[in-house]
């Protein structure tokens, strides 16, 4: 564990994604921190404030998840480090299903 | 724990004396507002109901609201202003909230003949009420008598991990008193709702959630809505999902088991964590938590609300600094220093039950200190 501030948390272990707690730049590291977890990440976008970062590779179709459960699916592949909202994912829930 | 309230004829517990002006019909609202306005203390409220012409289940809500809110314990007394050929009765909404023991009145427009009679004969009614009111005093009652309504409005991605999960806290520590929290709006459960379905005392109340929620979600698409498209403040606050919101939006609701299902302003037969099946608009949600015997709200928000209710208070409580830092004066409590490092979500529970208690002993919230009183009832469609 390093005693650098972190800028990101990580809600719950299974989680794939982290939510940065401050407006994050690129070029500069995502410091991520939850129980029993540390990561760096350098960062390939800006990340505002409460808005979330991909921990992982996360391949078209991959579910997010946040708070331990899916928030939706990525719409394409996203790199690690990369800016995730409704521009590369989507929820799957409320809305007519394509036929 | 012994807070300080009002006690009402049928045993319920109020935390605010309030004499309500309330119009049964939209004719009414201007009448009923100006007998509001000429009593010092009073509330009154505007709507767009009550005419006639609505389908059957549309009336029963909008007389069940009426009655229900007129009967909430932190109304001491109650004036209802019809016209007189209106579906919503003035007379039978009374009748309704009178059932409470508390005093009431109806004036009806036409019978009076004309606005000027009706306000005069509202006005001397209303004194005699003020009278009485502005001379009970508040006495020890049990915080078991509360019902606290959990809202939340202007959701961003902090909320579901400052401001909701330390709501949750509160509402687990009020039921851990015997208290109640209500649980709503539930488009905003869809995605979440096998978690909550987890959490219910049996299987007709898991189903009961699944079934809600399974309707509104079928129910928006079937009016074309896609859910998972957020309002845009939600998505600039960093929401991109409904499900993202909804798994946010139910940390409001602490660890508590869900002992019951209500439809929409119903009161709870239950004390514990309840869920209503409200719309997700947080003006008509709260105003059906209100009509179901809800005393205090607790709203958290992410991007900032100036929201009030006329009879009861709510605690605004947001979930990061910066919006709270711009907000003051509509926010009672900042949860964003959780984000910040500067407390936990447990200390900042425990900071939300003790205004909840502070609240019910007669402190204002900055809603109320505003004078905002907003009211809303949802119309069904069918």
């Amino acid at each position: 564990m390093s005693d650098k501030k972190h800028n990101a948390i990580l809600i719950d272990p299974k989680d794939n994604i982290a939510v940065a707690i401050e407006n994050l730049k690129k070029d500069q590291k995502a410091i991520v921190k939850g129980v029993d977890y540390y990561e760096e990440i350098p960062l390939v976008q800006d990340i505002p404030f409460g808005h979330k970062l991909a921990l992982t590779v996360l391949q078209e179709n991959k579910e997010i998840i946040k708070y331990g459960e899916v928030i939706g699916v990525a719409m394409q592949n996203i790199e690690k480090g990369e800016y995730v909202h409704d521009h590369n994912i989507k929820g799957i829930r409320g809305k007519r299903q394509a036929n | 724990m012994i807070f300080n309230g009002f006690k009402r004829p049928d045993q319920s517990v109020g935390v605010r004396n309030h004499l309500l002006v309330l119009p049964s019909v939209v004719c009414a609202n201007d009448t009923a507002r100006l007998i509001g306005q000429q009593l010092q203390g009073a509330v009154y409220v505007t709507h767009e109901h009550g005419c006639g012409a609505h389908y059957h289940s549309s009336s029963d809500q909008i007389r069940r609201t009426m009655i229900g809110y007129g009967s909430n314990p932190n109304v001491g007394a109650c004036i209802v202003v019809g016209l007189g050929c209106e579906t919503m009765d003035a007379e039978e909404i009374a009748a309704g909230i009178a059932k409470t023991g508390k005093p009431v009145a109806a004036i009806v427009i036409q019978k009076v003949g004309g606005t000027i009679k009706a306000v005069s004969q509202g006005v001397q009614t209303g004194q005699k009420m003020l009278a009485e009111l502005s001379a009970q005093k508040r006495q020890e009652c049990d915080l078991s008598e509360l019902i606290f309504a959990l809202e939340c409005g202007g959701s961003d991605s902090n909320s579901g991990i400052s401001a909701n999960p330390a709501l949750g806290v509160a509402s687990d520590l009020l039921i851990g008193e015997g208290g109640s929290s209500i649980l709503s709006e539930t488009s905003e459960i869809v995605g979440a709702e096998h978690l909550m379905a987890k959490r219910a005392v049996n299987k007709e109340v898991a189903d009961q959630i699944l079934e809600i929620v399974h309707r509104a979600e079928q129910e928006g698409v079937k009016q074309g809505l896609d859910m998972s498209n957020l309002a845009p403040g939600n998505r600039e606050g960093g929401l991109s999902t409904v499900e993202e919101k909804s798994l946010g939006n139910i940390h409001k609701g602490g660890t508590s088991p869900v002992q019951e299902v209500l439809e929409y302003a119903f009161k709870p037969s239950r004390k514990g964590l309840i869920i209503m099946d409200t719309p997700g608009y947080d003006v008509e949600s709260i105003t059906a938590m209100v009509a179901g015997g809800a005393q205090v709200i607790a709203f958290t928000t992410g991007r900032g609300t100036p929201v009030g209710c006329p009879v009861a208070p709510v605690i605004k409580i947001c979930s990061n600094s910066d919006t709270y830092g711009k907000m003051q004066d509509n926010i009672d409590i900042n949860a964003g220093v959780i984000i910040d490092g500067l407390s936990t979500v447990q200390e900042v529970g425990q900071q939300i039950f003790q205004e909840l208690v502070d609240v019910s002993n007669g402190k204002l919230t900055k809603a109320e200190q505003l004078g905002f009183g907003d009211f809303s009832i949802y119309r069904p469609l069918t």
